[in-house]
């Protein structure tokens, strides 16, 4: 993956998942952050910081932009969530507009 | 996303941040959200983290805080147009276009900004309490607070209209300054444009096109009206693709056409010496066709065109009968008519586009004539 293409999203824990502009951009909430008019800090550094979200959820959100873009088409693919993140996985996918 | 069924019992966690805000912190929140706004119309939002603006503004919305947020943007938003306003106001002469157009797009900019932080009021709060959204407040607050602010709203038309009409008389106007001015009236609306800008042009338009056009028709033979018409039709058309919007063009071709065809076409077509008549006999068929194309554009022109030239066909068949049957030489007689017919066939075929309704009529004429 080329830097100019990738993201940094930042847990609560500090924990850093490096993924490509294209799946952050699922959500339609990192997707106003990068491509906003003018720069906001996110922009310019490239990566952007969630105080609210721990890493379990983050990894796992990262893991639905890519299966997404992937299988978001298609009906036949179910993602697989594990019970006790759902609620939290739903808090996230408001928050982030997924 | 959809669920799998439960392989086991799970605790379910409390939230980890508050679930019920007191009015204090959202009082904070705001002055957080405030003091970002504040930045970013200050050309400082490289220093403002979206993401935390963002949750702040979302946390205002989950708790029921979206009317303080919304009255907030209003309030800070209308105060930053106020003073955008003074600032505009305060310019002489020339400049005072230019610093409105440097405002509008610095509010705009931050217009879509603010309205990427404000993304989940637009989507959750917005709707619910019947607001405007967010881009389209943006927008009727800069109407209101700068466009029809008192020292605003007529000197923007004026200027307008003033370099529009210095650039008729043929002075050098910036161009890129009005149309980047008419784009903007027609993204705030185009109700504002009509109101602001396109009527009174029209208005003035239609002033100057009469004032031309008697200070022409006193001057000139048909043919040469008739060529400075089409000229000015040129010129607006230039003008509409230069720096105003389409919707225009039409409305400004009719100013034209009424002021200077619909208003002049009986004088122009019996004008002495150069008239319709006179074109016919000298078979001058550009005039000719100018005058057919310009004429058709208003209601009765087509018709008056028709009307005198069918006249004067009959008329002209008619004495060349009268002349040829008191002479001895039949052939010379059909061949005269002949003749006749065919000067007038190619007057339709290359002047009056081959209009169907004038050969129609060509040839009644000539039927009725040859049935002796």
């Amino acid at each position: 993956m080329k830097k100019e293409d990738t993201v940094k999203l930042i847990s609560s824990d500090g924990f850093e998942f490096i993924v490509d502009k294209e799946a952050a951009m699922v959500s339609q909430t990192i997707r106003n952050m990068l491509t906003s008019p003018g720069s906001f800090a996110e922009r310019q550094h490239g990566e952007v910081t969630f105080p609210e979200i721990s890493t379990t959820i983050l990894e796992k959100i990262c893991q639905y932009f890519y299966w997404h873009l992937e299988f978001a088409s298609g009906k036949d693919r179910e993602f697989p969530i594990e019970p006790e993140l759902t609620l939290e996985l739903m808090m996230a996918a408001n928050y982030l507009h997924t | 996303m959809s669920n799998h069924h439960m392989k086991k019992h799970f605790p379910i966690e409390a939230f980890k941040h508050k679930v019920i805000m007191d009015p204090n912190i959202a009082h904070e929140n705001w002055k957080i959200i405030e003091h970002a706004i504040h930045q970013i119309y200050n050309h400082n939002a490289n220093a403002v983290a979206c993401e935390v603006i963002y949750r702040h503004a979302y946390n205002m919305v989950l708790q029921n805080f979206g009317e303080k947020l919304y009255s907030g943007l209003v309030a800070t938003m209308t105060s930053h147009l106020k003073e955008m306003a003074t600032s505009i106001e305060g310019t002489q002469g020339d400049s005072f276009l230019e610093e409105l157009n440097k405002k509008w797009n610095h509010h705009h900019k931050s217009l879509q900004m603010i309205r990427d932080i404000m993304m989940y009021m637009d989507n959750k709060y917005v709707p619910n309490a019947q607001k405007t959204p967010v881009y389209e407040l943006g927008l009727n607050l800069w109407t209101e607070h700068v466009i029809y602010s008192e020292q605003i709203k007529t000197r923007l038309s004026n200027t307008l209209l003033d370099l529009i009409c210095r650039e008729r008389v043929g002075e050098d106007v910036n161009g890129e300054l009005i149309r980047n001015t008419t784009k903007m009236l027609m993204d705030l609306g185009s109700s504002v444009y009509e109101q602001e800008f396109e009527t009174p042009f029209l208005q003035v338009s239609a002033e100057f096109y009469r004032a031309e056009s008697q200070k022409f028709i006193d001057c000139c033979d048909c043919g040469d009206y008739l060529k400075t018409v089409e000229r000015c039709l040129d010129e607006e058309m230039d003008r509409v693709c230069e720096y105003l919007d389409p919707s225009t063009e039409k409305k400004i071709t009719n100013v034209i056409e009424k002021e200077m065809i619909a208003n002049y076409t009986l004088r122009l077509i019996h004008m002495e010496n150069s008239g319709l008549l006179n074109m016919l006999r000298d078979d001058k068929y550009e005039d000719l066709c100018r005058m057919y194309n310009l004429f058709c554009r208003v209601s009765d022109g087509f018709y008056k065109i028709f009307e005198v030239m069918i006249l004067h066909v009959r008329k002209s068949f008619k004495e060349l009968i009268t002349q040829l049957e008191r002479s001895d030489d039949p052939s010379e007689f059909v061949q005269r008519l002949l003749d006749e017919q065919h000067k007038y066939e190619k007057i339709i075929n290359l002047a009056f586009n081959n209009d169907k309704l004038f050969q129609y009529a060509l040839y009644c004429s000539f039927e009725v004539f040859t049935d002796f």
